[in-house]
Order: structure tokens, then C-alpha cells, then sequence
């Protein structure tokens, strides 16, 4: 008989699991790290059997984290990080949620150089797009 | 740019008058810089370089096509002689200008090639003989001598040799003096080397912003304490509270990035940001703003009292002394390689060898030559910097090839202030001062999507840069900071592959376009990729052919067959995919009638249910959604996601990192004397390469009776599932299980754990059928 081991781990290493969260802008927020606050284009991405990187830009940079443990449901997201520990020495969490007009309003227009008024979802939506879509030029 | 750009002059026309042949190249190197502006709207040194880069290159294709059968036919050496003679005639008008170019006279370039040398010296030697002048009278002949020998002069001094520094007064009228397109989209910069110790790499940019009227000097301090005691300088001038801001070269937007106090002086406005500010990048920055219109040596004078009296620096613009220079190279090594003691004479040494290098245009740091040689031999050939581009657009990869990568502070600093929307995170960690790239090996770049700039290895020959492990946002915070890695232990990890793909490095200000080795873009968009450049009319870019660049990324085979991450959500999968509305949230239902109907109106299938944020206008309903509510537990406000597994309705994902540091066989024998439980992944893991091939049953038997039965059969599924390939699940399905080890081992398995796992696998397949047909 063959070593059972050896059945699984075949395709392990050939494997890529890859999925795009499906809206395009987050509003994230984190126990631990301030430097969090926007993301888009979100990805998840997996290869073989090193853990799982989510990625995203922030509408200036590409950020990357490697994940312990993930949650989903419906548009909400969520991660520990791998590397990355809160004060109490537990993983640091991160969670994302569709970016509305509210949060945008209320956590997030301050935070931007130079956040604006929108009247609706759309008009901001879009605008956090063209503004990664210039940076992400460079 | 393209050969096209390159007019072809009949042959027969050289034998003209000598004049006329000069004035017919003369109107061949107008044409190629028309052609040159037309399409890249650049002027000046830049415009002068690109012409050279273009006429070298042809000159020496040419030379290079017509040698490859070792016969020169007639027409072959007439075309040498035009393409060569071009760039002599170009060379010539430069070494007549009298102005000094970033890059090097093009006569040069074919000087130092030995394939170009021979056909350099006839063609000057012809256009000796045919006296041929340039409209001003002078010699192309003498004036290409001149440039040969001054380069020989220059070679025989050494490369070490420094340029001449410049003082402040000097650089500024360059910079004024140089050649400016009337829509600038960047403010041109240019630097000084000075001081001592207080101004951080002994250097001050100088941005020319005559668009708002001012030529603007800005550096950062280091180690200088600021005294505004009851708001007046020490040289007595009175102190504002005032805000570190930039201003836009395009929309005259402006934006603030930090609190800062400022003062004005002799015509000069001086702003130092708040050094409390927690905000890293802008720490310590100095802005000095003069009018446009203050005579440089003026600026000079002033700026300099400036920074005696008011701000206790004295000496601050001259040239740095050697004994400064020379512990800042030493202090700048031990940074780099984050040493902590004292530098070994071998350390030493090679501190005192480094030279300062223009590593971006205007921008100067220091390099260790041939580093990156070092680097590559201990950690591997195939290990690059590469910056991931978000867009990947045609401009996008054209700015970057031209222009190169600049850092959100130098991006401001130049007036770019494109989007406002930005979070300007960088700003608060630090990271806005730099570029940000990552180490990857080839296979680890086979692994990526979408459009990667990858640097040469050179640029890690650079000083100026840090590195981290993970992200960390390229931060200077001191405690972050402190656990940077170095470069070696980077290149390990990367090396080891022990380095996770987030790693980072940050380099200060920019990367010239001139590091860049080539573009890695997806496989199956490279021809559409230089269909859209060649649309553009670049077909080349300073003398490499673009699909020479832009190549295609050498996909690893597991990103030949990508598979999404979680399972179709069984709340909402069959519904589609939740999309936004205004301020609440929809599912989008699917076309199918039939399914629409379940929601009532099929014409108009809207069912409201209680609204989870912010009300929805009536104007704004869309037919086809659902407006929807989350009624599970809120773990943060508004995020109804929580690593509790007993939260319904969530997909949950765990990574087990299992290092198995501990004796292998001890693990075992307390899983099967139930001291302790296992998982599947960690059976899988403790097991593979065993001889023992009963091992791995006995401790799925033993997890089975001591821990949890029912997650040690899911998880099983689930590997069984993941591990077969499509063909054996099909052939199982249909066939019954192989008499195979992968039967013999499903069977015992099966047995071990007394689950049908044959039937599970036929079930799973016959599922997916039916959703298939379905679909």
C-alpha cells in the first residue's frame, strides 16, 4: 500500500485559490493598525500551502497581508493576521465592510487628505476609484 | 520612440555639397526631435537625450545588421555612413551649445563601443575631408574631436572623479534656465550637497515653482532642536502657527499635510513642521519659499542667514567637508545594514568607496557599485525589486518607462496632486517618503496578476533604502523601525523562501526609469499590451524596443487553474451578488423570471425589507434588487462578521501553520494514547515521507475516538475532494473506486472512520453535474 500521506499533498502545491471580494471599495477597520481605512480591488489569494495573502490598494499604495483565519459572509469580510499582533498579543484583526455614504461620512471624510462631500454612493464610489486609478499610475 | 522617427536620406544625396549634406541631417535630427515632442511633449535635456538614445541605436543596428554576414554591400555601407555621420553631426551641435547634459554626448557612445569605434573615426575623418561646418561656421569634425578627447581626459581622471558642485545659486539658475514646456504636469527639481550633520543626506531639492511664483527649497532637519520661545526665532523674528501644505502644478489644489510654524524673512517665507507631530513623514521637513523673481545669489545669501540666525545651522549651504562627508557615508552604511556596533575595516572601507549616484532624476543618494553582484551570487540570480502598478495602463507603463516611480512626498513636492481622495496613511507611518517595492524570485513573480514594473538588481545597490519582512506600511515609528530587516536577512528569507510575499522595501524619493529591467505583464495580455503602446506611436523607449520591455510573466502551472477561495455562500449564492445602493444594500436578483417571481412582481421584483444604514430614497430604488439586512450578532459596528465559529451563516477559514518543531513520534504516541488531539492537515503533515504506512490510520482512528469525530470527517471530505483531480473523481463516480493505492487507501479510510466516502464522492460529483446542466 502506498503511504496514505502521500495521496493528499498531490495537487496541494499546484494549487491557487483566488477570489476578488465583490465590491469594489471597503471601508476596513482594525483593532491594532491605524494605517488601515480604505480598500480596493480586495483579493484573496492562496497558493499551495502557504497562507492565505489578502490584498488591496489603498488608493496610494498596494497593501498585503497574510492571514491565519478568514470570515465571510455575504459582503462582509474579515481577517486575523499572520504577523502582525495586537497589544495583548493575540493576532491582529481586520475587518471590512461595504463603504455606504454613512461610513464613508462619519470614519472615513476626515481621514482623507482632502475628503469631500458626495451625494450619493455612486458619485463616491466612483470617486475613490478614479483616485486609485491616478496614483496607482506611479 | 521608433525607427520611423529616423528619416532616411537617399544615398546618392551624400555625395552633394558638404552643406547641403549637413543642412539635410540637420533637417533629419529636426524632424526625429518633432516626431520626439509630438508624441511624448517633452523639451529640453530630456528631448535632447531621447534624440541621442535614438540616433546610437540606429547607428548601431545598422552597423550590427549589415555585419552579421561579415560583407558589407554598398548600400549597406552607405547607410552606415548616413546613420553614423547623424550622430556625429547631433554631437557636434551639443559640444557647440556649450550646455552640459545630464547624458553623455552621443559621439561617445559610439567612441567606447568597439563594434561602432572604427566607423565613428571614418565618418568624422569624411567630414573632415568635405569640411563640413555647422550653420554657425564651426567644424563638425574639430567639434567631435573636441568631445573625444575630452572623454578620453575624463576616463583617464577616473570615474571617481566628481562632477563640480554646484552652489545653491547655481543649481537654481540652471534649473530656471533650463528648457520648460509652457503645461508642465511635474515641477522640474534639481538638488545641492552642503552642510554638515544637521540636514538629513546632506542635501536640499529645489523645486522650481515659478507656476506659483516661487522657487521653493525643502529638506529635512536631523538632530537640530527647535527654540521658538514665545514665538520669535532666535535670531528675534516672530513665529506663526501655519500648516506644512502643497500646491498643485495643474488645479492649484492645495493640500495640508501637517501643523507647522513658520516665519518670514528678507522677502522668504520658512516653514518647519510642528516637531511633535505624530505624523512621520512630514517630521522634521523644512520649506523655504522664494519669489521667482529674487536673483539666485540672493536667495543664496539669504537663505543661508536664515538658516544661521534664525535657525542655529551655520555653514549650512557650503560644501559638506571631507571629514563630514565621510562619517555621514560611514553613519549611512551602518544605517542600511542596520549594524549596530562599530563598522569592521572591511566595513569601513567599503562605507568610504561608496560615491553618490543620480538615482532619480534631481535626486542623489549614495551606492555601494556592484552590491547587488554580491547579493545575487549568495541569494540567488533571479531575485528582483518589483513594483506592482494598480492600473497597468498604457500611460501608466509609458509614465513609469519615461519617468520612472516617485513617492507620494516627491509626487506633492512636484505639484501632483491628482486625487485628494487618498487616505495618506504613508504620510502618518513615514512610508510617503519612499517608493515601495517587493523581493521576488522568479517563481515567485510567476505567481503574480496584472502589471509588475521589476527592477534591475542594481538598485540594490542603492543606500537609501530599509526593508521589512511583512507589510508594515514602510513605517519610520521607532519601535517598527527597530525590527526592519537588513538586506541580507531580507535576501535570505526571500532566498529560503521563509520571507512572506508581503515583504517590503522602501526606497527614498524615486526610481529613475533606467533601473527599470522590464514590464511582467499577464501571458495572454502582453500582445494587447504593445498594441496599445504601439497605438501610442511608442515602439521604443530610450533605445530598447518596447517588446524588448514588455514581456510576458512566466505563470507558474498552479495559476493555470485559479478556483475561487470559498465556496458559493449558500445565503445569497443562488440570489446573485450583493451590489451597492445608495447608503443600503441590495442583492441583485438573477434574470430568470421564475426565480424573480418567488420576490412577488416579476416586472418589478423589489421587496424592502427593514433597512440595515441609511434609508433609501424612493428615486433611487432599481428594479431587480432586493434591499437587504443582516440579522446576525454586529461584532463591530455595521460588520456582522466574527472569528466565533458559532456565528451562523459565515464562511470560516483557518490556516493551520503547523510546524511540528516537537519529536514527530512523540506527537504520535500521544494522539493515539488521546494525551491529545489532532487534525487532519496535521496527520497529512506528521505522516508524510513515514515508511510506517499503518501510522496515519491508526492516528485517524485514535483523533476519531478521543476528539472531534464529525470535524475530522468533514475536514477528510474535504482533503479527499481537494486531492483528487477531476478525471479520478469522474472515473470514480462512474466506475466505482480503483483498484489502485487511491482506491486502497479510500477504502481503508472508509473503514477507519465508517463514513462512505466513495458514496460521498459520487454524490459530490453528481451534484456538480447537475448544477451544470442546470447552469
Amino acid at each position: 500500500m502506498a503511504n496514505p500521506a502521500e495521496l493528499f499533498g498531490r495537487k496541494a502545491e499546484q494549487e491557487t485559490h483566488y477570489e476578488k471580494l465583490p465590491q469594489p471599495v471597503y471601508y476596513i477597520e482594525s483593532s491594532d493598525d491605524d494605517t488601515v481605512l480604505v480598500g480596493i480591488d480586495v483579493e484573496i489569494k492562496q497558493i499551495g500551502d502557504a497562507a492565505p495573502v489578502v490584498t488591496w490598494y489603498d488608493s496610494s499604495h498596494e497593501r498585503s497581508m497574510s492571514a491565519l483565519e478568514m470570515v465571510k459572509k455575504d459582503n462582509y469580510f474579515a481577517f486575523r493576521s499572520a504577523d502582525k499582533k495586537m497589544t495583548n498579543g493575540e493576532p491582529a484583526e481586520y475587518y471590512f465592510a461595504p463603504m455606504d455614504l454613512n461610513t464613508y461620512r462619519e470614519k472615513v471624510k476626515d481621514k482623507l487628505i482632502e475628503g469631500r462631500d458626495f451625494e450619493s454612493e455612486e458619485e463616491m464610489i466612483n470617486a475613490f476609484l478614479e483616485a486609485a486609478k491616478k496614483n496607482g499610475e506611479e | 520612440m521608433s525607427y520611423e522617427y529616423a528619416v532616411k536620406i537617399n544615398p546618392a544625396e551624400m555625395h552633394e555639397k558638404p552643406d547641403n549634406i549637413v543642412t539635410k541631417i540637420l533637417n533629419k535630427i529636426k524632424a526625429i526631435k518633432d516626431r520626439i515632442l509630438e508624441k511624448f511633449h517633452i523639451k529640453g535635456d530630456k528631448l535632447e537625450q531621447m534624440a541621442d538614445e535614438a540616433l546610437v541605436h540606429v547607428a548601431k543596428e545598422t552597423i550590427t545588421e549589415a555585419d552579421k554576414d561579415g560583407i558589407r554591400t554598398e548600400q549597406e555601407s552607405a547607410d552606415i555612413k548616413e546613420a553614423v555621420e547623424t550622430v556625429v553631426v547631433q554631437g557636434a551641435l551639443e559640444e557647440a551649445s556649450g550646455e552640459v547634459l545630464n547624458a553623455e554626448n552621443p559621439i561617445v557612445s559610439l567612441d567606447k563601443d568597439d563594434a561602432t569605434a572604427p566607423d565613428l573615426i571614418e565618418a568624422i575623418q569624411d567630414l573632415n575631408e568635405q569640411d563640413a561646418t555647422l550653420p554657425t561656421g564651426e567644424s563638425v569634425a574639430e567639434l567631435a574631436a573636441e568631445v573625444i578627447q575630452r572623454a578620453e581626459e575624463t576616463e583617464v581622471m577616473g570615474e571617481s572623479e566628481k562632477p563640480p558642485r554646484l552652489s545653491l545659486s547655481e543649481a537654481i539658475t540652471n534649473l530656471v534656465e533650463a528648457e520648460r514646456s509652457s503645461e508642465i504636469a511635474k515641477r522640474p527639481r534639481a538638488e545641492i550637497i552642503c552642510d554638515r550633520n544637521h540636514i538629513e543626506s546632506q542635501r536640499i531639492d529645489i523645486i522650481d515653482k515659478r507656476d506659483a511664483g516661487q522657487i521653493e527649497l525643502n529638506f529635512k532637519l536631523r538632530g537640530v532642536e527647535l527654540n521658538f520661545d514665545n514665538m520669535k526665532t532666535p535670531g528675534g523674528t516672530t513665529v506663526e502657527e501655519d500648516a506644512l501644505s502643497y500646491t498643485g502644478v495643474d488645479s492649484k489644489s492645495k493640500i495640508i499635510v501637517a501643523p507647522a510654524y513658520s516665519f518670514e524673512r528678507d522677502g522668504i517665507k520658512v516653514t518647519i513642521v510642528d516637531p511633535t507631530t505624530q505624523k512621520m513623514a512630514p517630521k522634521g521637513r523644512v520649506k523655504i519659499e522664494a519669489p521667482a523673481d529674487m536673483d539666485p545669489k540672493e536667495i543664496e545669501e539669504n537663505v543661508a542667514k536664515i538658516l544661521e540666525e534664525e535657525l542655529a545651522i551655520p555653514n549650512a549651504l557650503e560644501e559638506v567637508p571631507e571629514q563630514y562627508e565621510s562619517e555621514f557615508k560611514q553613519s549611512l552604511y551602518q544605517w542600511n545594514h542596520k549594524i549596530d556596533g562599530v563598522l569592521t575595516t572591511d566595513e569601513s572601507e567599503r562605507a568610504a568607496k561608496m560615491t553618490r549616484k543620480e538615482v532619480y532624476p534631481g535626486y542623489t543618494t549614495y551606492v555601494e557599485e556592484g552590491k547587488h553582484k554580491e547579493y545575487l551570487e549568495k541569494y540567488g540570480e533571479d531575485i528582483r525589486p518589483v513594483h506592482h502598478l494598480h492600473t497597468g495602463t498604457t500611460s501608466s507603463i509609458i509614465r513609469v518607462l519615461t519617468g520612472g516611480v516617485m513617492s507620494s512626498s516627491e509626487r506633492y513636492s512636484c505639484g501632483i496632486l491628482r486625487n485628494g481622495m487618498s487616505t495618506g496613511a504613508d504620510f502618518e507611518t513615514g512610508g510617503a517618503d519612499n517608493v515601495f517595492t517587493r523581493l521576488y524570485d522568479k517563481e515567485s513573480r510567476g505567481k503574480m496578476l496584472g502589471t509588475t514594473v521589476v527592477f534591475k538588481p542594481e538598485l540594490l545597490d542603492r543606500m537609501d533604502w530599509y526593508s521589512y519582512s511583512s507589510d508594515r506600511f514602510g513605517s519610520t515609528r521607532p519601535n517598527v523601525f527597530a525590527n526592519r530587516t537588513s538586506p541580507d536577512e531580507i535576501l535570505s528569507a526571500v532566498s529560503e523562501k521563509t520571507s512572506a510575499s508581503d515583504n517590503e522595501q522602501m526606497f527614498r524619493t524615486g526610481i529613475g526609469p533606467e533601473y527599470i529591467e522590464c514590464i511582467e505583464v499577464d501571458p495572454q495580455l502582453r500582445e494587447m499590451t504593445l498594441d496599445e503602446l504601439r497605438k501610442e506611436g511608442v515602439t521604443e523607449i530610450n533605445g530598447r524596443p518596447i517588446e524588448e520591455i514588455v514581456v510576458a510573466r512566466e505563470k507558474d502551472p498552479s495559476m493555470m487553474n485559479m478556483f475561487p477561495f470559498w465556496q458559493p455562500s449558500e445565503n445569497n449564492s443562488e440570489f446573485g451578488n450583493l451590489s451597492e445602493n445608495d447608503g443600503d444594500h441590495t442583492v441583485e436578483l438573477p434574470d430568470n423570471p421564475d426565480l424573480a417571481n418567488l420576490f412577488g412582481d416579476s416586472e418589478n421584483p423589489t421587496v424592502e425589507l427593514p433597512s440595515f444604514g441609511n434609508p433609501i430614497p424612493p428615486e433611487i430604488k432599481q428594479p431587480n434588487k432586493l434591499v437587504w439586512e443582516p440579522k446576525q450578532e454586529v461584532i463591530l459596528p455595521g460588520i456582522p462578521v466574527s472569528f466565533d465559529e458559532n456565528v451562523e451563516g459565515q464562511q470560516h477559514y483557518k490556516f493551520e501553520n503547523i510546524e511540528l518543531d516537537e519529536d514527530k513520534d512523540k506527537i504520535k504516541l500521544d494522539i493515539l494514547d488521546g494525551k491529545r488531539t489532532s487534525s487532519v492537515k496535521e496527520i497529512i503533515k506528521l505522516c508524510s515521507g513515514d515508511p510506517d504506512q499503518s501510522i496515519m490510520m491508526g492516528l485517524l482512528a485514535a483523533t476519531a475516538k478521543y476528539g472531534d469525530k464529525q470535524k475530522l470527517v468533514n475536514d477528510m471530505k474535504n482533503e479527499i475532494m481537494k486531492d483528487l483531480t477531476d478525471i479520478e473523481i469522474e472515473s470514480i463516480a462512474t466506475l466505482g473506486l480503483p483498484n489502485n493505492d487511491i482506491g486502497e487507501i479510500i477504502r481503508d479510510i472508509s473503514d477507519i472512520l465508517g463514513v462512505d466516502f466513495e458514496g460521498y464522492i459520487v454524490q459530490t460529483y453528481n451534484e456538480s453535474r447537475k448544477g451544470e446542466v442546470n447552469g
